[in-house]
């Protein structure tokens, strides 16, 4: 009865939603170097596309598998940590150099009443402290005003109980645009964890000499299948979408004989 | 008529095996037990265990750390830490101390959560094995918190619970 009552609920509840039109969502990523064992720069993208005249839903929540073996532990970046409010009150100048971690860019649309404004904004990735005992990270969009205004989301690496693939999760809070406009919807990321560019300083016979931080480490072996990502999208309206991609095994070079 | 005289001679052997069987299992569970509930002395005792390591990462190969040091408390002992991270925030350590008493190892399941340069680990022990003076060694539990300092690569930490020594 009670089982019955449940089901009849959900059918209720299913049919009541009505039908969202959900993006279709690509991701890529990227090595550099692909190296088994070695420090490497990791790029990530996503896209999402609508339909033509449709606007993208809000992103509520983006969460990224990343493949087994691969965190900051065993990495150089991040050697100290910044603050959202830091980032909001001096933008990027207000962080340690040893917290930014890696850059990119974002696309955002403004949908406003006549059109559709697209905005690149760029990307920083900084450590922060821990929150809730986890590994997190910031994304500062440095949006230009009018169109978008600076925005900061926390980012957490978390690996569900007995599994062996950590997940970026990132909530993402409401864009703001101009004063009273509506908010800015994220269409695009594309982002590198410890670039070549990327350069941090130390002392050296009290003299301050810049060096390239070690990346992540790229396991001693590839997983079967190669370096899986996944990338999960849910929308304000309720929606979700995924996306998949890998980065097959590098080459073992063959002994020269 | 037959039937009732095979029980009543198999009844009294049943009875006096069931008792037999009752003794002997009960002789072997105390033997079992931990020396503290019988007192008497035994070669495996429960005591607390305290250690604090001291290391510092030696060699670094994608996600695997090897760290070498000393390891003081309970047990005096130079010795290695192996570090495997698994995920962005679940690692496995493997350590080896060695005296001229024996040898001991074990392995610690830990969540990790990086902090600037400083990356935090908590775990326990899952198995603890040794030579020599520590041939019976034994977890019964062993919470490990440790730190690695990425700029430094100083690896420092704690072993706390009790064990059999």
């Amino acid at each position: 009865m009670a089982l019955s009552l449940i089901s009849a609920a959900f059918v209720l509840t299913a049919t009541a939603v009505p039908a969202v039109a959900t993006p279709q969502a690509t991701l890529k990523a990227k090595f550099r170097p692909e190296k088994l064992g070695a420090s490497t720069a990791v790029s990530i993208a996503f896209h999402l596309h609508s339909d033509p005249g449709e606007a993208v839903p809000t992103i509520s929540n983006f969460a990224l598998r990343l493949p087994r073996g691969i965190g900051f532990g065993a990495s150089e970046l991040g050697l100290a940590t910044c603050s959202e409010s830091s980032l909001l009150s001096s933008g990027v100048r207000g962080c340690p150099q040893e917290s930014l971690m890696g850059t990119g860019s974002a696309l955002v649309q403004v949908p406003f009443s006549t059109q559709i404004v697209r905005e690149r904004a760029r990307v920083f990735i900084f450590m922060a402290r821990p929150v809730a005992e986890q590994t997190t990270t910031l994304f500062y969009f440095d949006g230009r005003r009018p169109v978008i205004a600076p925005l900061v989301l926390q980012s957490q690496i978390v690996t569900p109980e007995g599994s062996f693939n950590s997940i970026l999760n990132t909530p993402v809070q409401a864009i703001p645009s101009a004063p009273d406009g509506p908010e800015g919807r994220m269409v695009a990321l594309r982002s590198t964890i410890g670039p070549s560019t990327l350069r941090y300083f130390r002392q050296v016979n009290h003299r301050r000499v810049a060096y390239r931080p070690e990346g992540l480490s790229l396991p001693n072996r590839c997983p079967r299948g190669g370096f899986r990502f996944a990338a999960s999208f849910r929308f304000r309206d309720g929606s979700q979408t995924h996306a998949y991609t890998s980065i097959p095994c590098p080459r073992q070079r063959k002994p020269e004989r | 008529m037959l039937a009732n005289a095979g029980d009543s001679y198999r009844r009294p052997v049943a009875i006096w095996l069931v008792t037999l069987f009752t003794a002997l299992a009960v002789t072997y569970i105390k033997a079992e037990e931990p020396s503290a509930n019988t007192g008497a002395p035994a070669r495996a005792s429960s005591q607390n265990f305290e250690e604090s390591l001291n290391m510092r990462i030696t060699k670094k190969h994608g996600n695997r750390l090897k760290a070498k040091g000393r390891a003081t408390g309970t047990v005096d002992t130079k010795g290695s830490l192996k570090l495997h991270l698994i995920t962005g925030s679940k690692a496995r350590a493997t350590f080896f101390g060695q005296n001229p008493n024996g040898t001991l190892s074990g392995t610690i399941a830990a969540r990790y959560r990086v902090s600037g340069a400083i990356s935090r680990y908590t775990g326990k022990i899952t198995s603890l094995t040794g030579t020599g003076r520590y041939a019976h060694a034994k977890s019964l539990g062993i919470s490990f918190t440790g730190t690695v300092n990425r700029r430094s690569h100083k690896v420092t930490g704690t072993l706390t619970g009790r064990w059999h020594a």
